[in-house]
Protein backbone atom coordinates (compact mmCIF):
# COMPACT_ATOMS: atom_id res chain seq x y z
CA UNK A 1 0.00 0.00 0.00
CA UNK A 2 1.85 2.92 -1.18
CA UNK A 3 0.99 6.63 0.32
CA UNK A 4 0.12 7.74 -2.96
CA UNK A 5 -3.35 6.07 -3.22
CA UNK A 6 -4.27 8.18 -0.27
CA UNK A 7 -3.04 10.82 -2.25
CA UNK A 8 -5.61 10.89 -5.12
CA UNK A 9 -7.32 13.54 -3.25
CA UNK A 10 -11.07 10.93 -3.64
CA UNK A 11 -12.82 11.47 -0.08
CA UNK A 12 -14.08 8.18 -0.55
CA UNK A 13 -10.72 6.64 -0.07
CA UNK A 14 -9.89 9.01 2.78
CA UNK A 15 -13.16 8.57 4.14
CA UNK A 16 -12.29 4.51 4.15
CA UNK A 17 -8.89 5.44 5.92
CA UNK A 18 -10.50 7.65 8.42
CA UNK A 19 -12.97 4.88 8.94
CA UNK A 20 -10.08 2.13 9.79
CA UNK A 21 -8.40 4.81 12.04
CA UNK A 22 -11.11 5.20 13.75
CA UNK A 23 -12.15 1.27 13.93
CA UNK A 24 -8.83 0.99 16.14
CA UNK A 25 -10.30 2.52 19.45
CA UNK A 26 -12.51 0.62 21.05
CA UNK A 27 -12.92 -0.66 25.52
CA UNK A 28 -9.33 -1.82 25.65
CA UNK A 29 -7.80 0.93 23.41
CA UNK A 30 -9.11 4.48 24.60
CA UNK A 31 -5.73 6.40 23.79
CA UNK A 32 -3.69 4.97 21.39
CA UNK A 33 0.03 6.53 20.04
CA UNK A 34 0.53 7.37 16.11
CA UNK A 35 2.61 3.49 16.06
CA UNK A 36 -0.28 2.01 17.70
CA UNK A 37 -2.97 3.22 14.74
CA UNK A 38 -0.13 2.86 11.85
CA UNK A 39 0.31 -1.02 13.19
CA UNK A 40 -3.12 -1.56 13.41
CA UNK A 41 -4.30 -0.15 10.31
CA UNK A 42 -1.50 -1.27 8.46
CA UNK A 43 -1.12 2.24 6.73
CA UNK A 44 1.87 4.14 6.15
CA UNK A 45 3.05 5.96 9.24
CA UNK A 46 2.89 9.09 6.82
CA UNK A 47 -0.68 8.77 5.76
CA UNK A 48 -1.41 7.48 9.17
CA UNK A 49 -0.10 11.15 10.94
CA UNK A 50 -1.63 13.24 7.92
CA UNK A 51 -5.29 11.33 8.55
CA UNK A 52 -5.00 11.50 12.26
CA UNK A 53 -4.12 15.12 12.08
CA UNK A 54 -7.40 15.81 9.95
CA UNK A 55 -9.48 13.94 12.34
CA UNK A 56 -7.83 16.26 15.33
CA UNK A 57 -8.58 19.31 13.13
CA UNK A 58 -12.14 18.45 12.60
CA UNK A 59 -12.10 17.16 16.65
CA UNK A 60 -13.16 13.53 15.87
CA UNK A 61 -9.61 13.12 17.31
CA UNK A 62 -7.78 15.11 20.41
CA UNK A 63 -4.05 14.38 21.07
CA UNK A 64 -3.29 14.96 24.41
CA UNK A 65 -0.18 15.98 26.34
CA UNK A 66 1.18 11.91 26.42
CA UNK A 67 0.95 12.69 22.61
CA UNK A 68 -1.84 9.77 22.39
CA UNK A 69 -4.90 10.00 20.28
CA UNK A 70 -8.73 10.05 21.48
CA UNK A 71 -12.49 9.98 20.68
CA UNK A 72 -12.55 13.81 20.69
CA UNK A 73 -15.98 15.60 21.10
CA UNK A 74 -17.20 16.38 17.60
CA UNK A 75 -17.08 12.46 17.43
CA UNK A 76 -18.92 12.09 20.54
CA UNK A 77 -21.99 14.69 19.71
CA UNK A 78 -22.73 13.77 16.15
CA UNK A 79 -23.10 10.17 17.95
CA UNK A 80 -25.71 12.00 20.30
CA UNK A 81 -27.81 11.90 17.46
CA UNK A 82 -27.48 8.05 16.74
CA UNK A 83 -31.25 6.48 17.29
CA UNK A 84 -29.30 4.23 20.33
CA UNK A 85 -28.88 7.29 22.03
CA UNK A 86 -31.55 9.95 21.25
CA UNK A 87 -34.28 6.92 20.97
CA UNK A 88 -33.50 4.03 22.93
CA UNK A 89 -31.34 5.52 25.72
CA UNK A 90 -32.89 8.66 26.61
CA UNK A 91 -36.51 6.86 26.41
CA UNK A 92 -35.45 4.31 28.57
CA UNK A 93 -33.31 5.91 31.24
CA UNK A 94 -35.87 7.39 33.67
CA UNK A 95 -37.06 3.48 33.94
CA UNK A 96 -34.03 1.93 34.20
CA UNK A 97 -32.76 4.92 36.94
CA UNK A 98 -36.30 3.33 38.59
CA UNK A 99 -35.29 0.08 38.58
CA UNK A 100 -31.88 0.72 40.02
CA UNK A 101 -33.38 2.20 42.69
CA UNK A 102 -36.03 -0.12 43.19
CA UNK A 103 -33.33 -3.33 42.99
CA UNK A 104 -30.01 -1.88 43.89
CA UNK A 105 -28.63 -3.80 41.29
CA UNK A 106 -26.76 -3.58 38.01
CA UNK A 107 -28.88 -2.65 35.46
CA UNK A 108 -28.30 -3.30 31.51
CA UNK A 109 -30.07 -1.91 28.04
CA UNK A 110 -29.15 -4.01 25.02
CA UNK A 111 -29.50 -4.41 21.62
CA UNK A 112 -28.54 -6.71 19.36
CA UNK A 113 -25.39 -5.45 17.05
CA UNK A 114 -23.99 -7.62 14.33
CA UNK A 115 -24.82 -10.77 16.14
CA UNK A 116 -23.39 -9.78 19.65
CA UNK A 117 -25.44 -7.85 22.19
CA UNK A 118 -24.89 -4.27 22.58
CA UNK A 119 -24.85 -2.64 25.79
CA UNK A 120 -26.79 0.55 25.54
CA UNK A 121 -26.75 1.60 28.98
CA UNK A 122 -25.50 0.44 32.11
CA UNK A 123 -26.30 1.57 35.66
CA UNK A 124 -24.43 0.10 38.61
CA UNK A 125 -24.00 1.76 41.94
CA UNK A 126 -21.90 0.93 45.28
CA UNK A 127 -24.73 -1.83 45.81
CA UNK A 128 -24.27 -3.50 42.59
CA UNK A 129 -21.77 -6.29 41.40
CA UNK A 130 -18.78 -5.77 39.16
CA UNK A 131 -19.87 -6.74 35.80
CA UNK A 132 -18.14 -7.15 32.65
CA UNK A 133 -20.40 -4.87 30.89
CA UNK A 134 -19.86 -1.33 29.96
CA UNK A 135 -22.10 1.06 27.85
CA UNK A 136 -21.76 0.71 24.18
CA UNK A 137 -19.74 -2.57 24.71
CA UNK A 138 -20.55 -6.08 23.01
CA UNK A 139 -20.91 -9.59 24.59
CA UNK A 140 -22.32 -12.84 23.18
CA UNK A 141 -25.68 -13.70 23.13
CA UNK A 142 -25.68 -16.61 24.64
CA UNK A 143 -23.98 -15.99 27.83
CA UNK A 144 -25.83 -12.98 28.80
CA UNK A 145 -29.42 -12.57 30.01
CA UNK A 146 -29.99 -9.85 27.60
CA UNK A 147 -28.44 -11.73 24.99
CA UNK A 148 -30.34 -14.78 25.58
CA UNK A 149 -33.59 -12.65 24.96
CA UNK A 150 -32.22 -10.69 21.96
CA UNK A 151 -31.85 -13.85 20.44
CA UNK A 152 -34.48 -15.86 21.61
CA UNK A 153 -36.72 -13.55 19.61
CA UNK A 154 -34.67 -13.77 16.66
CA UNK A 155 -36.21 -15.77 13.48
CA UNK A 156 -35.67 -19.63 13.86
CA UNK A 157 -33.40 -19.30 10.68
CA UNK A 158 -31.10 -16.73 12.34
CA UNK A 159 -31.10 -18.60 15.94
CA UNK A 160 -30.28 -21.47 13.88
CA UNK A 161 -27.17 -19.53 11.89
CA UNK A 162 -25.83 -18.63 15.65
CA UNK A 163 -25.79 -21.90 17.40
CA UNK A 164 -23.96 -23.24 13.98
CA UNK A 165 -20.86 -21.25 14.67
CA UNK A 166 -18.73 -22.09 17.43
CA UNK A 167 -19.60 -20.94 20.78
CA UNK A 168 -17.69 -18.93 22.91
CA UNK A 169 -17.60 -19.98 26.62
CA UNK A 170 -16.40 -17.36 28.91
CA UNK A 171 -17.15 -19.76 32.23
CA UNK A 172 -16.68 -23.69 32.72
CA UNK A 173 -20.84 -22.84 33.25
CA UNK A 174 -21.42 -21.16 29.95
CA UNK A 175 -23.63 -23.37 27.79
CA UNK A 176 -22.42 -24.22 24.27
CA UNK A 177 -24.40 -27.13 23.17
CA UNK A 178 -26.84 -26.15 20.51
CA UNK A 179 -29.03 -28.80 21.20
CA UNK A 180 -29.15 -27.38 24.98
CA UNK A 181 -29.30 -23.55 24.11
CA UNK A 182 -32.18 -24.17 21.65
CA UNK A 183 -34.59 -25.56 24.10
CA UNK A 184 -33.10 -22.63 26.46
CA UNK A 185 -34.31 -20.41 23.86
CA UNK A 186 -37.35 -22.00 23.24
CA UNK A 187 -37.90 -21.93 27.17
CA UNK A 188 -37.58 -17.83 27.07
CA UNK A 189 -39.59 -17.40 24.71
CA UNK A 190 -42.54 -19.14 26.86
CA UNK A 191 -42.05 -17.75 30.28
CA UNK A 192 -40.95 -14.13 28.58
CA UNK A 193 -37.47 -13.68 30.08
CA UNK A 194 -34.25 -15.34 30.62
CA UNK A 195 -32.16 -16.31 33.36
CA UNK A 196 -28.26 -17.21 32.88
CA UNK A 197 -26.12 -18.44 36.47
CA UNK A 198 -22.86 -17.96 36.61
CA UNK A 199 -22.71 -18.00 32.37
CA UNK A 200 -20.57 -14.96 31.56
CA UNK A 201 -19.08 -14.42 35.21
CA UNK A 202 -18.66 -16.99 38.13
CA UNK A 203 -20.83 -15.61 40.76
CA UNK A 204 -23.51 -13.84 39.35
CA UNK A 205 -26.14 -14.25 37.61
CA UNK A 206 -28.81 -12.35 35.72
CA UNK A 207 -32.22 -11.70 34.70
CA UNK A 208 -33.16 -10.17 31.34
CA UNK A 209 -37.14 -9.74 29.62
CA UNK A 210 -38.24 -8.26 26.14
CA UNK A 211 -38.80 -4.78 25.31
CA UNK A 212 -41.71 -5.13 22.76
CA UNK A 213 -42.63 -2.75 20.11
CA UNK A 214 -44.97 -3.90 17.42
CA UNK A 215 -44.67 -7.31 18.35
CA UNK A 216 -41.08 -7.08 17.21
CA UNK A 217 -38.61 -7.26 20.39
CA UNK A 218 -36.66 -4.35 19.95
CA UNK A 219 -34.24 -4.41 22.69
CA UNK A 220 -33.74 -6.21 26.23
CA UNK A 221 -33.35 -4.66 29.39
CA UNK A 222 -32.01 -7.08 32.89
CA UNK A 223 -30.10 -6.90 36.19
CA UNK A 224 -27.24 -8.49 37.23
CA UNK A 225 -27.15 -10.15 40.88
CA UNK A 226 -25.14 -12.13 42.71
CA UNK A 227 -25.89 -15.40 42.73
CA UNK A 228 -27.60 -15.34 45.65
CA UNK A 229 -29.71 -12.96 45.40
CA UNK A 230 -31.46 -14.30 42.01
CA UNK A 231 -34.93 -13.91 43.22
CA UNK A 232 -36.46 -14.86 39.94
CA UNK A 233 -40.22 -13.97 41.09
CA UNK A 234 -39.49 -10.58 42.28
CA UNK A 235 -36.57 -9.47 39.45
CA UNK A 236 -39.38 -10.77 36.44
CA UNK A 237 -41.97 -8.62 37.80
CA UNK A 238 -39.75 -5.85 38.41
CA UNK A 239 -38.32 -5.60 34.81
CA UNK A 240 -42.07 -6.56 33.56
CA UNK A 241 -42.93 -3.24 34.33
CA UNK A 242 -40.00 -1.23 33.13
CA UNK A 243 -39.87 -3.03 30.13
CA UNK A 244 -43.65 -1.96 29.60
CA UNK A 245 -42.75 1.92 30.34
CA UNK A 246 -39.78 1.85 28.03
CA UNK A 247 -42.37 0.93 25.41
CA UNK A 248 -44.86 3.03 26.19
CA UNK A 249 -42.15 6.18 26.48
CA UNK A 250 -40.55 5.02 22.79
CA UNK A 251 -44.44 5.18 21.25
CA UNK A 252 -44.67 8.54 22.77
CA UNK A 253 -41.54 9.80 20.92
CA UNK B 1 -39.68 21.91 20.08
CA UNK B 2 -36.49 21.93 18.04
CA UNK B 3 -33.29 23.25 20.35
CA UNK B 4 -32.79 27.33 20.96
CA UNK B 5 -29.40 26.50 19.59
CA UNK B 6 -29.12 23.71 16.87
CA UNK B 7 -25.54 21.92 17.51
CA UNK B 8 -25.01 22.23 13.66
CA UNK B 9 -21.40 22.01 12.23
CA UNK B 10 -22.89 22.30 8.80
CA UNK B 11 -21.92 24.96 7.16
CA UNK B 12 -20.37 26.24 3.59
CA UNK B 13 -18.55 23.04 1.99
CA UNK B 14 -15.51 22.20 3.67
CA UNK B 15 -12.56 22.54 0.94
CA UNK B 16 -10.47 20.46 2.10
CA UNK B 17 -10.91 16.15 0.98
CA UNK B 18 -10.53 15.22 4.16
CA UNK B 19 -13.18 17.84 5.47
CA UNK B 20 -15.01 17.05 2.28
CA UNK B 21 -14.96 13.19 3.60
CA UNK B 22 -16.42 14.10 7.15
CA UNK B 23 -18.67 16.46 5.40
CA UNK B 24 -21.43 13.87 5.48
CA UNK B 25 -21.41 12.43 8.93
CA UNK B 26 -20.50 16.81 10.26
CA UNK B 27 -24.80 17.06 8.30
CA UNK B 28 -26.12 15.09 11.20
CA UNK B 29 -27.13 17.37 14.10
CA UNK B 30 -30.38 18.02 16.61
CA UNK B 31 -32.06 18.84 13.75
CA UNK B 32 -31.17 16.68 11.00
CA UNK B 33 -30.93 13.22 12.48
CA UNK B 34 -32.79 11.29 9.81
CA UNK B 35 -31.70 12.74 6.21
CA UNK B 36 -32.05 10.96 2.62
CA UNK B 37 -29.21 11.38 0.28
CA UNK B 38 -30.75 14.60 -1.42
CA UNK B 39 -30.96 16.21 2.07
CA UNK B 40 -27.09 15.56 2.78
CA UNK B 41 -26.19 16.45 -0.39
CA UNK B 42 -28.02 19.89 -0.33
CA UNK B 43 -26.46 20.26 3.17
CA UNK B 44 -23.24 19.75 1.84
CA UNK B 45 -22.80 21.06 -0.97
CA UNK B 46 -21.49 17.94 -2.55
CA UNK B 47 -22.44 16.34 -5.61
CA UNK B 48 -24.83 13.62 -5.41
CA UNK B 49 -22.72 11.19 -6.38
CA UNK B 50 -20.34 11.81 -4.22
CA UNK B 51 -22.70 11.70 -1.48
CA UNK B 52 -23.18 8.68 -2.54
CA UNK B 53 -20.08 7.07 -2.35
CA UNK B 54 -19.29 8.56 0.83
CA UNK B 55 -22.72 7.19 2.06
CA UNK B 56 -21.89 4.00 0.98
CA UNK B 57 -18.51 3.85 2.54
CA UNK B 58 -19.93 4.89 5.89
CA UNK B 59 -22.81 2.42 5.71
CA UNK B 60 -20.58 -0.48 5.39
CA UNK B 61 -18.77 0.47 8.58
CA UNK B 62 -22.11 1.03 10.29
CA UNK B 63 -20.98 4.51 10.77
CA UNK B 64 -24.70 5.11 8.87
CA UNK B 65 -27.58 2.98 8.86
CA UNK B 66 -30.41 3.08 6.37
CA UNK B 67 -34.17 3.03 7.92
CA UNK B 68 -36.87 1.44 6.43
CA UNK B 69 -38.02 4.72 4.68
CA UNK B 70 -34.21 4.94 3.00
CA UNK B 71 -33.64 7.84 5.25
CA UNK B 72 -29.91 7.62 7.17
CA UNK B 73 -29.41 7.65 10.26
CA UNK B 74 -25.90 7.96 12.76
CA UNK B 75 -24.93 3.97 13.50
CA UNK B 76 -23.60 1.88 16.23
CA UNK B 77 -20.45 2.33 15.11
CA UNK B 78 -20.46 5.94 15.74
CA UNK B 79 -22.61 5.32 18.96
CA UNK B 80 -19.54 2.89 20.12
CA UNK B 81 -16.93 5.61 19.73
CA UNK B 82 -18.77 8.23 21.18
CA UNK B 83 -18.75 6.13 24.45
CA UNK B 84 -15.00 6.26 24.28
CA UNK B 85 -14.61 10.56 24.13
CA UNK B 86 -13.42 11.61 27.56
CA UNK B 87 -16.60 13.58 28.00
CA UNK B 88 -18.25 10.02 28.29
CA UNK B 89 -15.75 8.00 30.06
CA UNK B 90 -14.33 10.31 32.42
CA UNK B 91 -18.01 12.71 33.23
CA UNK B 92 -21.00 10.75 32.26
CA UNK B 93 -20.17 7.49 33.56
CA UNK B 94 -19.25 8.97 36.70
CA UNK B 95 -22.14 11.27 36.77
CA UNK B 96 -24.86 9.11 35.94
CA UNK B 97 -25.74 7.17 38.72
CA UNK B 98 -25.83 10.43 41.23
CA UNK B 99 -28.05 12.11 38.50
CA UNK B 100 -30.55 9.36 38.54
CA UNK B 101 -30.51 9.55 42.20
CA UNK B 102 -31.45 13.49 41.70
CA UNK B 103 -33.89 12.15 39.14
CA UNK B 104 -35.33 10.10 41.72
CA UNK B 105 -35.97 12.69 44.23
CA UNK B 106 -38.31 14.59 41.75
CA UNK B 107 -38.48 13.72 38.68
CA UNK B 108 -37.64 16.68 37.39
CA UNK B 109 -35.27 17.08 34.08
CA UNK B 110 -31.67 16.58 35.76
CA UNK B 111 -28.34 17.86 33.03
CA UNK B 112 -24.66 17.74 33.62
CA UNK B 113 -23.29 20.71 31.03
CA UNK B 114 -19.57 21.63 30.75
CA UNK B 115 -17.96 24.24 29.35
CA UNK B 116 -17.33 24.31 25.75
CA UNK B 117 -15.72 27.50 23.80
CA UNK B 118 -18.66 30.34 24.66
CA UNK B 119 -21.62 27.52 25.75
CA UNK B 120 -22.09 24.81 27.43
CA UNK B 121 -21.99 21.30 26.35
CA UNK B 122 -25.25 18.95 27.35
CA UNK B 123 -23.34 15.92 28.55
CA UNK B 124 -26.34 13.95 29.64
CA UNK B 125 -29.49 14.36 31.07
CA UNK B 126 -32.39 11.98 32.04
CA UNK B 127 -35.74 13.06 31.34
CA UNK B 128 -39.03 11.18 31.79
CA UNK B 129 -42.68 12.29 30.68
CA UNK B 130 -43.26 13.48 34.17
CA UNK B 131 -40.48 16.29 33.37
CA UNK B 132 -40.91 18.91 31.91
CA UNK B 133 -40.35 19.37 27.82
CA UNK B 134 -36.99 20.39 27.96
CA UNK B 135 -34.77 22.05 25.14
CA UNK B 136 -31.37 20.96 25.56
CA UNK B 137 -30.21 16.96 25.07
CA UNK B 138 -26.86 15.81 24.99
CA UNK B 139 -25.13 17.30 22.59
CA UNK B 140 -26.95 20.83 22.74
CA UNK B 141 -24.88 23.67 23.11
CA UNK B 142 -26.84 26.32 25.24
CA UNK B 143 -26.34 29.51 25.54
CA UNK B 144 -24.34 30.34 29.24
CA UNK B 145 -26.26 33.59 30.24
CA UNK B 146 -30.12 31.84 30.05
CA UNK B 147 -29.32 28.39 31.38
CA UNK B 148 -29.06 27.39 35.21
CA UNK B 149 -25.32 24.85 34.06
CA UNK B 150 -24.52 27.96 32.15
CA UNK B 151 -24.81 30.45 34.82
CA UNK B 152 -22.72 28.32 37.23
CA UNK B 153 -20.24 27.71 34.27
CA UNK B 154 -20.01 31.13 33.65
CA UNK B 155 -19.50 32.24 37.57
CA UNK B 156 -16.59 30.03 37.99
CA UNK B 157 -15.23 30.76 34.71
CA UNK B 158 -12.91 33.45 34.95
CA UNK B 159 -13.36 37.40 34.11
CA UNK B 160 -11.73 36.47 30.52
CA UNK B 161 -14.98 34.07 29.33
CA UNK B 162 -17.34 36.30 31.51
CA UNK B 163 -15.96 39.77 29.34
CA UNK B 164 -15.88 37.31 25.91
CA UNK B 165 -19.90 36.73 26.72
CA UNK B 166 -21.33 39.56 27.84
CA UNK B 167 -19.71 41.27 24.70
CA UNK B 168 -22.97 39.64 22.75
CA UNK B 169 -25.91 38.68 24.91
CA UNK B 170 -28.72 37.04 22.90
CA UNK B 171 -32.11 37.34 24.11
CA UNK B 172 -34.66 33.99 23.80
CA UNK B 173 -37.85 34.90 26.09
CA UNK B 174 -38.36 38.51 27.05
CA UNK B 175 -37.63 36.96 31.09
CA UNK B 176 -33.61 36.96 29.17
CA UNK B 177 -31.17 39.27 31.14
CA UNK B 178 -29.25 41.04 28.27
CA UNK B 179 -28.36 43.94 30.64
CA UNK B 180 -24.61 43.58 31.54
CA UNK B 181 -25.17 45.20 35.16
CA UNK B 182 -27.78 42.73 35.88
CA UNK B 183 -25.51 39.60 35.07
CA UNK B 184 -22.59 40.28 36.92
CA UNK B 185 -23.87 40.90 39.76
CA UNK B 186 -26.16 37.95 39.26
CA UNK B 187 -22.74 36.38 38.84
CA UNK B 188 -21.52 37.31 41.89
CA UNK B 189 -24.30 36.20 44.10
CA UNK B 190 -23.74 32.65 42.12
CA UNK B 191 -20.38 32.42 43.17
CA UNK B 192 -21.35 33.66 47.01
CA UNK B 193 -24.30 31.30 47.41
CA UNK B 194 -23.03 28.46 45.00
CA UNK B 195 -26.06 28.16 43.24
CA UNK B 196 -27.47 29.42 40.37
CA UNK B 197 -31.28 29.57 39.49
CA UNK B 198 -33.30 31.04 36.03
CA UNK B 199 -36.96 31.87 35.13
CA UNK B 200 -37.83 31.60 31.74
CA UNK B 201 -34.94 32.80 30.58
CA UNK B 202 -34.47 30.45 27.67
CA UNK B 203 -37.66 28.99 27.24
CA UNK B 204 -41.70 30.05 29.03
CA UNK B 205 -42.46 27.85 31.35
CA UNK B 206 -39.00 26.26 32.32
CA UNK B 207 -37.41 27.27 35.48
CA UNK B 208 -33.84 25.95 36.27
CA UNK B 209 -31.40 25.44 39.70
CA UNK B 210 -27.53 24.04 39.33
CA UNK B 211 -24.47 24.07 41.43
CA UNK B 212 -20.78 23.58 40.54
CA UNK B 213 -19.22 20.24 40.48
CA UNK B 214 -15.16 20.64 41.37
CA UNK B 215 -12.56 18.16 40.20
CA UNK B 216 -9.46 17.97 41.87
CA UNK B 217 -7.91 20.85 43.25
CA UNK B 218 -11.57 22.16 43.51
CA UNK B 219 -11.81 23.91 39.68
CA UNK B 220 -15.02 23.89 38.65
CA UNK B 221 -15.13 21.15 35.72
CA UNK B 222 -18.96 21.02 34.99
CA UNK B 223 -22.21 22.15 36.09
CA UNK B 224 -25.31 19.44 37.67
CA UNK B 225 -29.23 20.84 37.16
CA UNK B 226 -32.21 20.40 37.60
CA UNK B 227 -35.19 22.22 35.02
CA UNK B 228 -38.74 22.04 36.22
CA UNK B 229 -42.27 23.53 35.12
CA UNK B 230 -42.21 27.27 36.49
CA UNK B 231 -45.25 26.22 38.11
CA UNK B 232 -43.16 24.14 40.69
CA UNK B 233 -42.76 26.78 43.40
CA UNK B 234 -40.94 24.32 44.79
CA UNK B 235 -37.50 23.80 42.35
CA UNK B 236 -35.54 25.88 45.81
CA UNK B 237 -36.14 22.47 47.63
CA UNK B 238 -33.73 21.15 44.88
CA UNK B 239 -31.05 22.77 45.92
CA UNK B 240 -29.61 21.33 48.47
CA UNK B 241 -30.05 17.76 46.99
CA UNK B 242 -28.22 19.40 44.18
CA UNK B 243 -25.51 20.24 46.83
CA UNK B 244 -25.29 17.46 48.28
CA UNK B 245 -24.72 15.46 45.28
CA UNK B 246 -22.35 17.96 43.84
CA UNK B 247 -20.55 17.04 46.93
CA UNK B 248 -20.21 13.27 46.77
CA UNK B 249 -20.01 13.46 43.03
CA UNK B 250 -17.13 16.17 43.28
CA UNK B 251 -15.37 13.79 45.52
CA UNK B 252 -15.65 11.05 42.69
CA UNK B 253 -14.63 13.09 39.86
CA UNK B 254 -11.39 14.42 41.83
CA UNK B 255 -10.87 10.86 42.78
CA UNK B 256 -10.57 10.01 39.03
CA UNK B 257 -8.41 12.91 38.76
CA UNK B 258 -10.06 15.32 36.47
CA UNK B 259 -9.87 19.01 37.10
CA UNK B 260 -6.54 21.37 37.13
CA UNK B 261 -4.01 20.77 34.06
CA UNK B 262 -7.03 17.99 32.76
CA UNK B 263 -10.06 19.91 31.10
CA UNK B 264 -12.78 17.97 29.45
CA UNK B 265 -13.09 20.05 26.40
Amino acid sequence: MSPARADTGAPTALLERAMEILGCFGPDAGALTLTELASRTALPLSTCHRIAAALVAGDYLERGSDRRYRVGTALWTIAQHAPLSYGLRESALPALARLYEETGENVTLAVLDRGQALYVERLMGERSIPTVSRAGGHLPLHTTGVGKVLLAYQPATAIEEYLSKPLSRPTKDSIVQPDRLRRELAQVRERGYSITRQEMTIGSGSIAVPIIRDGACVAAVGVIVHLVRLDENRLVATLNRAAATIADELDRQ
Amino acid sequence: MVDAVPASRAGPPPRSVTGRALAVLDSFDATHRRQSLAAIARRTGLPLTTVHRLVHELESHAALVRGADGDYEIGSKIWRLGTLASVHVELREVALPYMEDVYELGKDAVQVAVLDGLRCLVVDRIAGSRSISVLSKPGSRLPLHATGVGKVLLAFGGTELQDAVIGSLDRYTDKTITDVSTLTSQLATIRSQGFALTREELAPGATSVAVPLRGKGGTVIAALGVVSSSDNREISRMIPVLQVTAVALSAKLAQSGLGEASRLL
